[in-house]
């Protein structure tokens, strides 16, 4: 630390508020036990409150909204324009563009990225998927680049759940492989794929495990018992493999 | 982990004496790890095969969302370990642009040359198992011994030689010991004659040109829609390095090529690796010349949380671009974090690389694609 660098004059103020309140709390909790000692649980909560104003007042910065929409960008309104309402919406996030698409249209819009469009993706970064059972939803979410024009776009397609999308691993043979994950992840069917079927988990795995719903915990496992015979889980192991 | 052979018979030739499924792995020696190839072959030439992935699967993915953000640092050390530093830095400066918090330049440059250390050493065990598995055993020692003193500034550094935890998020959380630059220096000093030797041992052996020049060939275009990235991907000609076209760190500051190759094979990819271990000496002394004084960790809260929102970074890993995507809900743990594994999509290319060669070539094949199977089953 270089106790000469300009902005560590409101960083020292910061830490004697920080340190004040701390004292505070602590006199506090003092107080209460020397009025009531038998009570020793009431301790905690009162020491709280006088630490959370402290805390309110660091917290200073406005909300930045997590998605900003897309306006202005040429390419991405020819693209609408070609799409029309398939192009569900355009978004930024973090800098990064977005476009959401219908999932029965995600791989003709792929295609035309591909193939069509001035800017040529030619490189798939990536394919993935995330669940959203709140709207039992999965996002499959394509990360495309253009190699020639240096340039990247995230492509969503919102598929419910039980869904299917269209292969796009004759557009990019890299997507073979990850199509076959996400459905070994999340059971997202990809129709038109040559060859779907689990890759990193066995054959005769029963579940998804990328979904929300499948548990962290350890649960009996028919392909665990007949495979890895692992006999015997001892008396009160802790398999819940969560932190709180 | 599949019980059946998993080639299918799509010909007629089901009951042809000639062709016979051969298993190799999960515990071959040339495979770097559990990997089982299955292949289908006619005589000793490969008609089809396929790859068997998974045994080392731990669920990292699902691991990420049941943990606070700083605890899930480790666990990147695990993925690719061969290349800890990497994958520490890929994390902290995913998590570091999502909270839009900067990186002090001393700490940027730190990460600068480990990082680019640790290129060496990842290229180093390459070069190592890759000419081990053809059949040069005396550089297999050789590389090991330069690699040595790489671990030995890591263990100074960070107190471990495999799983750095290097980094951390907001900086470092070590500067440099006494002594770091000139035991850098003094590496990078020698290591020049040191590739001199490795080049004088393979580039003009008889030997090392048969096994590896035509072999595993892969062109431009195939090589891009197959996803191919890192040294794979320069061998066939296309120039792309996350280094240069999206620069993270300091990288923009610092000056250095990118090697690229001609015919896309084995030789070619070689080549490339050891043009690289020169560029990233160059990025280490470099850095070294530049190293900013001043603190080595930012301003960071004391609580992370990630603003709501979803973020794709990647950086140029040695084995290629190494990704993550992140979707944050705003809590203290992610709402999901996605690997973009590079050893996962180059091996991906295998089957399109070794079909129609021999057997004997499929190892030399997965050595030039330098693949890590923690990476791969995460």
């Amino acid at each position: 630390m270089a106790p000469a660098e300009p902005a560590t004059d409101a960083d020292k103020e910061a830490k004697i508020a920080a340190a004040k309140a701390k004292a505070a709390a602590a006199k506090a909790a003092r107080e209460a036990a020397g009025e009531a000692p038998a009570a020793a649980g009431d301790e905690a909560p009162k020491a709280a409150p006088a630490k959370a104003p402290a805390k309110a007042a660091s917290k200073k910065e406005p909300a930045v909204p997590a998605y900003v929409d897309l306006v202005g960008d040429a390419f991405i309104d020819d693209l609408k324009a070609t799409f029309g309402a398939d192009i569900r919406s355009m978004v930024v996030s973090n800098n990064q563009q977005i476009v959401r698409v219908a999932p029965d249209r995600a791989r003709d819009v792929l295609w035309h990225l591909r193939y069509n469009t001035p800017t040529k993706f030619d490189f798939l970064s990536d394919l993935t998927a995330a669940h959203y059972p709140d709207r039992s939803a999965f996002e499959v979410v394509y990360q495309i680049f253009s190699i020639e024009d240096n340039r990247r776009l995230r492509v969503v397609a919102e598929v419910p759940d039980g869904g299917e999308v269209w292969t796009v691993s004759d557009i990019w043979a890299t997507a073979n492989w990850l199509e076959r994950e996400v459905y070994d992840m999340f059971g997202i069917r990809f129709d038109g794929h040559p060859d779907l079927r689990r890759i990193l988990l066995p054959d005769g795995w029963v579940g998804f495990p990328l979904r929300k719903e499948y548990p962290v915990e350890y649960r009996p496992n028919e392909w665990v018992e007949a495979n890895l015979s692992i006999l015997d889980i001892p008396e009160g192991a802790d398999l819940s493999g969560k932190f709180e | 982990m599949n019980a059946v052979p998993l080639v299918t018979n799509e010909t007629e030739t089901l009951f042809d004496s000639d062709e016979m499924v051969l298993s190799m792995g999960p515990q071959h020696p040339s495979t770097h790890g559990v990997l089982r190839v299955v292949l289908k072959l006619d005589g000793e030439r490969v008609i089809d095969l396929d790859c068997d992935i998974g045994y080392l699967h731990r669920g990292a993915e699902k691991i990420f969302e049941n943990r606070l953000y700083p605890m899930i640092a480790p666990y990147f050390d695990r993925l690719d370990y061969i290349a800890a530093v990497s994958n520490g830095l890929l994390y902290v400066g995913t998590i570091e642009r999502a909270m839009k918090i900067e990186i002090p330049p001393r700490a940027q440059y730190l990460r600068v040359i480990l990082t680019e250390l640790n290129r060496l050493a990842s290229h180093l065990l390459w070069l190592a198992t890759h000419a081990l598995d053809i059949g040069g055993f005396t550089v297999f020692l050789w590389a090991f011994r330069e690699r040595e003193e790489i671990l030995k500034i890591f263990e100074c550094f960070f107190g471990a030689r495999l799983t750095c935890h290097a980094f951390r998020i907001g900086g470092m959380s070590y500067d440099a010991y006494d002594g770091f630059e000139a035991q850098v220096r003094a590496f990078c000093d020698t290591f020049p004659a040191r590739l001199e030797e490795y080049e004088t041992m393979l580039n003009e052996n008889r030997i090392w040109l048969g096994r590896t020049v035509g072999v595993g060939v892969i062109t431009a275009a195939d090589a891009i829609s197959l996803g191919l990235s890192g040294a794979p991907l320069r061998g066939s000609g296309v120039d792309y390095d996350v280094r240069k076209t999206d620069p993270y760190e300091c990288y923009a500051d610092l000056d250095f090529d990118i090697p690229l190759g001609e015919n896309g094979d084995t030789f070619d990819r070689y080549l490339i690796r050891m043009e690289e271990m020169r560029q990233s000496r160059r990025l280490v002394m470099q850095a070294l010349d530049k190293l900013p004084g001043g603190p080595i960790m930012a301003k960071v809260p004391k609580v992370i949380k990630v603003p709501p929102g979803e973020l794709y970074h990647s950086i140029e890993a040695p084995k290629g671009e190494l990704g993550l995507y992140l979707v944050s809900d705003g809590g203290t743990k992610p709402y999901r974090l996605r690997v973009r594994p590079p050893s996962f999509i180059n091996l991906g290319a295998l089957r399109k690389m070794a079909v129609g060669s021999l057997v004997s070539d499929v190892v030399a094949v997965i050595g030039s694609l330098d693949i890590v199977l923690g990476e791969i089953d995460r």
